[in-house]
């Protein structure tokens, strides 16, 4: 029963993994960039809602409502502005801006909310710790199954707008070939910043279920940018199921690997993720050039 | 007053100049063929008319407006759509798609899913086909269709009928005199000078990004385009 625990327990962090997860995925795929800023920018969003259940006192559901427009406004100002320019540089100049402004957004969370740690999981109510017991020695957390059914809905719902909708042809017709995308009038700059902003917004929201689910503070960010890493390579980038998959993976990985000996649980994800990198589809990755 | 006005265009790639001071007007309804050997500059003066490389000199003027700082995708929404050579279509999307992507920021007008499936019907039963997946003749119809949804006042063809069979070739020129019987003003690049004749109202033909020879169709002769083809008894340069 253990170990079946441990699967389960798995899924639901693959499921928090997939949602940071989607914007690096999103954004790798429609601009080519690997934005090493993402779990950081993830951090800022989850001080935004902080602060604003700290000083307001309400839920931080509640917090998410004006946080998360408040974000997709970052993630497009962003883009028009730095990202926009970096782009021009050919691909290495976004790598180094992202990983400076990496550095910048978690130097300036340290000067504003000082080096403490956080969490969300008290002013969030009785959901963080509610658990359905499923048998006597299987119980499901209810919190668990509310961020995997939050990352379905919104890697479905990405997905759906980018097959579906007008504004999703024109994103992945400019991630095959901004150049042509121009020709019948599709500003790849546009296409990119609402990108960016959705991104940012996803990454924000997955940043509230950590702090929910455990603790966060100013230098959390890289650890979660290495597991949205991790997840997209194991899932295939650019594929948003895949991604879904990949979190999965990662989460089962590490929690199973935790199970062996608590020491044993980000090795055991960076394992399955270096193994993966190892096989065909790393391989693929290595040698592909615009898909 | 000429749709579009052309003048003392200079265009180039790196240290190559591509296109050396071509100035030209087209006319609203005319068809217009662009000939010349490879290298001539073709493409890349229906690519800067287009937005989709840098002017170094000179003006585009359409419909009046100094456009020659505007970028790719304003141009569009002011009437100008070019057919890339080598078709260009988003490959992962279907034949429908790519109609559908370039509907949403043209100008509004008669061309639009129903209408250009009546021209190019032979797109009909391939709607849902990835464009990755269609053969030349059939991606050449739908990148001329995706240009169409965008209602252009001006179309810029290049290399019309390039590695294409020759039956595809009729197949497409079929669509396209329908497109053209409709009023359209064009301008394309074909190598098949035949085809480029018997198509057009007017040729220009480039020669190492100079205009060596402009004519109505009907008028000129083989030998004159043999000469500003390949600059036969030209001064040495």
């Amino acid at each position: 029963m253990t170990w079946v625990n441990a699967v389960v327990q798995g899924v639901f962090l693959g499921g928090l993994y997939a949602l940071f997860a989607c914007g690096l995925s999103l954004m790798f795929g429609v601009m080519r960039i690997i934005n090493l800023a993402h779990g950081d920018l993830a951090i800022l969003g989850t001080f935004l809602v902080w602060a604003l259940v700290d000083r307001l006192g309400v839920s931080p559901w509640v917090a998410l409502v004006p946080a998360l427009p408040v974000m997709l406004g970052v993630g497009y100002l962003l883009q028009r502005t730095v990202l926009a320019r970096s782009l021009r540089g050919g691909p290495l100049i976004p790598l180094l801006t992202t990983f400076g402004l990496a550095i910048v957004i978690q130097n300036a969370l340290l000067r504003a909310f000082s080096p403490d740690v956080h969490s969300l999981g008290a002013p969030a109510g009785r959901i963080s710790t509610a658990s359905l017991r499923v048998t006597g020695q299987l119980s499901v957390p209810v919190f668990g199954l509310l961020v995997l059914a939050a990352a379905v809905l919104v890697l479905g719902g990405l997905h759906l707008v980018l097959r579906r909708t007008g504004f999703g042809r024109e994103m992945r017709a400019t991630a095959q070939d901004p150049d042509t995308a121009a020709l019948v009038g599709i500003p790849a700059s546009s296409v990119y910043a609402r990108a960016t902003a959705i991104a940012v917004a996803t990454a924000t929201l997955a940043g509230v279920f950590l702090a929910i689910r455990s603790t966060f503070d100013p230098s959390a960010g890289p650890t979660q940018l290495i597991f949205a890493f991790e997840a997209v390579v194991i899932g295939g980038l650019g594929s948003l199921w895949g991604t879904l998959i990949g979190g999965i993976v990662l989460g089962v990985a590490q929690t199973v690997g935790g199970t062996i000996d608590p020491q044993y649980s980000i090795l055991a994800g960076h394992l399955v993720f270096l193994v993966i990198l190892a096989g065909p589809r790393g391989r693929s990755i290595a040698t592909r050039s615009a898909p | 007053m000429s749709l579009l006005r052309v003048a003392g265009l200079v265009a180039r790639h790196g240290l190559l100049t591509a296109v050396r001071g071509v100035s030209l007007a087209v006319d609203e309804g005319e068809c217009v063929a662009l000939i010349g050997a490879n290298g001539a500059g073709k493409s890349t003066l229906l690519r800067t008319i287009a937005g989709a490389h840098p002017a170094a000199d000179g003006t585009v003027v359409f419909d009046g407006a100094d456009i020659t700082a505007l970028p790719a995708h304003r141009r569009v929404g002011r009437g100008i759509a070019l057919v890339p050579e080598g078709r260009r279509l988003f490959a992962g999307l279907t034949v429908e798609e790519n109609l559908l992507v370039a509907g949403r920021r043209g100008r509004p007008g008669e061309w639009r899913l129903d209408t250009v499936l009546d021209a190019f019907d032979m797109l009909k039963p391939l709607l849902h086909r990835r464009a990755a997946d269609l053969s030349g003749g059939e991606q050449q119809a739908t990148s001329i269709g995706r240009a169409l949804m965008t209602n252009p006042r001006l179309l810029l063809i290049d290399e019309v009928s390039l590695g294409l069979s020759p039956i595809a070739v009729d197949t497409v020129y079929a669509s396209l005199s329908r497109v053209l019987a409709s009023g359209a003003t064009v301008v394309l690049v074909e190598q098949d000078l035949r085809r480029a004749l018997s198509v057009s109202d007017r040729v220009i033909c480039l020669l190492e990004g100079a205009i060596a020879l402009e004519s109505a169709s009907g008028a000129v002769t083989r030998d004159q385009v043999t000469e500003a083809y390949f600059g036969i008894g030209a001064e040495p340069r």
